[in-house]
């Protein structure tokens, strides 16, 4: 033993250089990653709920197309962070029940519509008190578009549907702003980043299921390869619209921020900086195929509905390029990090 | 030999480990009732995998299955006591057993020993000591009855040492790389781990302990050494995966190996002139199988770790860290073209679990064709885009895409859909 001792010595010495993958410590990675993807995304989204709120409030009081259209557009502008933000659909979105107060799927008419014909005062007492299918987003997209919208927002004083919505609008803000606050500071941002490891396979796991719709759901369904090759028009979340491809082109930008960790100027490791220093060349295929998705969805024209029937190929283009990262994603990422690609925490071996 | 295997020893040890397992297995039920598995694993899938030859094992409804947990429950607590023991570990080993059957996603190492413990426990006095029924006689077993329980849990180690004799475990230390990658950010030992030569002197060390570790044990002089070892390696499991029972049932394991009476403080005279002849049929048809189970995958091309032919039933424990991609593809007898998902028909831990499993994506094929033809579809096939990666290397497929898997045949021969 005494004669090894030098020779345990010298393979100590010579090899105690951290691997690369090894020396990201997770908890900070999560951390900077909260403070640089995360919580900006939901400060964005509280900053376009407010926008909105300020556009549906000028719809009521002025109750003109042109206010129609920028209550819209403004209703678009708030799905873009909130979309971004499913890729990391994590902790007071779900514990706060604010995902279903925002998006609540598939859209009951028979409930909005039970608001709209029914004659209590519309306020925010009233709107909270309501059940989350006659609540959030698609709500207002029924609201803002449905049949002749301008005909009915009201003459003398505004509409009943024009009150709906701007407290609708109103409603949105208060959820967003929980959700922003539940981050900060010393909240679910310090409780998530000191999971460490787990924190990091929940949010591979997310990505995984943020993947899985945009190319099963949200592509794969309305062009019909889930139904015998028959295009399912009816199947696209938001139809009415026509923000479907703004939507899924929304979630790949999710799943690229946390793959980078980069969000408008923002900048942090990421996932990738577990994978950059250990297998540089996987690095390589995701952020390439993640350029590639973003490439193809670029290509299909507005609206999805049309190009499923104008332009089927364009579209099967972008749901294979989103298909191909998603089995990087959930195979050779998920085997290089060692992730438990499931939320159960049953006996290992 | 014979004559010493017939000799008889102290039962305190025995005695001891019946009441450590049945405690151990006690509280294995409770956490699995707590932990709301017995839901999420028998009561929710809508379908489950199924063993070659076992396909007639179903769950029962909910109400039935909860009865059976609370059954092994007390079983187990019947056992841990000693009071009604035969009948008592009969039924825990059935019960158990059964549950495991139910569906091959939920199987582990572990849970196919504590049913060869508990099989064994069945014909083993085990409880001539340390039990609340009261006893006429000395406790004693005979030599054998030891000596039964030591070999299946020497063979474990051994096997899974064996397991362990592999380019990839010694020469590229994986899958501890990434394991240990992943666990650098605990305490005190985290910084460690990110060293890079640690996983290879852990590779190497796990493998050396694996194969060695039975001897230690039973070596006196080595032993208290070889038990902190034994105590440090599972701990470190603990705090790295998540094992569960495992590391536990493992140190409790290790107690069979200490000597017969290390329980008392006073060692009692033992009848040495009690002979109980060793019923040398029965336990070499026993170990025969026992051996031959692990060294099955010999018959089957390619590798073991990447078909999953033959793996299970084997002791072939935590040697890779693979990760799939699973899409169906359907057609009728008009041409018409369908995606099946995994995740409309598994659970989260079935559909983890089957990705990097053929006969598991043969099972989900065949299940997927019997809904589509529910549906009033005819002639359905059902082919697979399955992909794996190991330690991260890029995925290859699985299997043939151009197989219909719906209408490949069961059975143990190999597979020549398997891609190999």
């Amino acid at each position: 033993m005494r004669k090894l001792a030098p020779l345990i010595v010298v393979l100590v010495a010579g090899c105690s250089d951290p691997v690369t993958q090894s020396s990201v410590d997770r908890e900070s990675l999560v951390l900077e990653l909260a403070d640089a993807v995360i919580i900006p995304s939901y400060d964005d989204l509280a900053a376009e709920a407010l926008e909105l709120e300020r556009a549906t409030s000028t719809l009521c009081e002025t109750r003109t197309s042109t206010a129609l259209d920028a209550a819209r557009i403004a209703w678009k502008d708030v799905r873009r962070p909130w979309r971004i933000a499913e890729a990391y659909e994590l902790g007071p979105v779900r514990d706060l029940r604010i995902k279903n107060a925002v998006e609540f799927l598939p859209l009951r008419e028979d409930d909005l519509l039970e608001v709209l014909n029914g004659d209590a005062p519309i306020d925010a007492t009233y709107i909270s008190g309501l059940g989350v299918a006659a609540r959030g987003l698609p709500v207002l997209e029924y609201l803002l578009w449905e049949g002749d919208v301008a005909s009915e927002l009201g003459d003398a004083e505004p509409s009943r549907r024009c009150l709906y919505i701007d407290a609708l609008a109103v409603d949105l803000v208060t959820q967003s702003n929980r959700l922003a606050d539940a981050w900060k500071g010393e909240g679910y941002r310090t409780e998530f980043a000191a999971e460490g490891s787990m924190a990091v396979d929940d949010l591979v796991n997310s990505v995984i299921e943020v993947l899985q719709l945009l190319e099963g759901e949200r592509l794969a369904l309305p062009l019909g390869r889930r139904d015998g090759g028959v295009p399912q028009l009816d199947a696209i979340e938001v139809r009415r619209s026509g923000a479907a491809l703004a939507d899924v082109r929304a979630g790949l930008e999710g799943v690229a921020a946390v793959y980078t960790g980069d969000y408008g100027s923002n900048e942090s490791g990421g996932i990738e900086a577990l994978v950059a220093g250990a297998n540089p060349t996987l690095d390589q295929r995701i952020l390439g195929q993640i350029a590639a998705s973003r490439a193809a969805l670029d290509r299909v024209p507005e609206p999805l509905s049309s190009a499923i029937v104008d332009s089927p190929t364009l579209v099967e283009d972008a749901f294979i390029a989103l298909r191909a990262l998603l089995r990087l994603v959930a195979a050779d990422l998920a085997s290089q990090l060692g992730v438990t690609t499931t939320f159960s925490d049953n006996d290992g071996d | 030999m014979l004559q010493r295997l017939e000799s008889a020893v102290d039962a305190a040890s025995i005695g001891l480990y019946r009441v450590a397992f049945g405690l151990l297995m006690f509280a294995g039920v409770i956490r699995f009732w707590l932990n709301g598995w017995i839901e999420a694993l028998y009561i929710q899938p809508s379908m489950h995998f199924t063993y070659y030859g076992f396909a007639w094992v179903r769950p029962l409804p909910p109400a039935g299955m909860y009865a059976v947990f609370a059954a092994m429950a007390v079983a187990a607590l019947l056992v841990a006591a000693g009071v009604y023991y035969r009948v008592a570990m009969a039924a825990f080993f059935l019960l158990f057993t059964y549950v495991e059957l139910i569906d091959a996603a939920n199987y582990l190492n572990h849970y196919y020993l504590v049913s060869l413990i508990a099989f064994l426990g069945i014909f083993l006095p085990l409880d001539r000591a340390f039990t609340l029924k009261r006893r006429d006689g000395p406790a004693e077993v005979p030599g054998w009855v030891l000596w039964t329980l030591r070999a299946q849990v020497g063979l474990v180690y051994f096997f899974a040492g064996v397991a362990k004799l592999d380019a990839e475990w010694l020469f590229d230390a994986q899958p501890l790389t990434i394991w240990f990658a992943a666990n650098s950010d605990l305490p005190v030992i985290g910084p460690m781990l990110a060293w890079s030569w640690v996983p290879y002197v852990a590779s190497w060390g796990a493998a050396f302990f694996d194969l060695t570790i039975v001897g230690w044990l039973l070596w006196r002089r080595s032993r208290p050494y070889a038990f902190a070892v034994v105590v440090v390696f599972h701990v470190l499991t603990i705090a790295m995966f998540n094992l569960g029972l495992f590391p536990w049932l493992m140190m409790v394991n290790a107690t069979l190996f200490f000597a017969p009476s290390w329980p008392r403080r006073v060692k009692p005279p033992v009848r040495r002139d009690t002979r109980a002849r060793v019923p040398v049929t029965l336990l070499g048809v026993y170990f025969a199988v026992q051996v031959l189970m692990p060294l099955r995958h010999h018959l089957y091309p390619g590798d073991a770790g990447r078909t999953e032919e033959a793996s299970r039933f084997a002791w072939r424990v935590m040697l890779k860290e693979k990760a799939g991609f699973v899409v169906f593809h359907v057609t009728d007898d008009t041409g018409r073209r369908w995606e099946a998902y995994p995740r409309d028909y598994l659970s989260e831990i079935q559909t983890k679990m089957f990705a990097t499993e053929p006969d598991m994506i043969r099972q989900l094929a065949r299940h997927i064709r019997d809904d589509f033809t529910a549906r009033g579809l005819t002639g359905v096939e059902v082919r697979a885009e399955a992909y794996v990666s190991t330690h991260g290397r890029p995925s290859a497929p699985l299997v043939d895409p151009n197989t219909d898997l719906a209408a490949a045949r069961d059975g143990l021969s190999p597979r020549d859909w398997i891609l190999r």
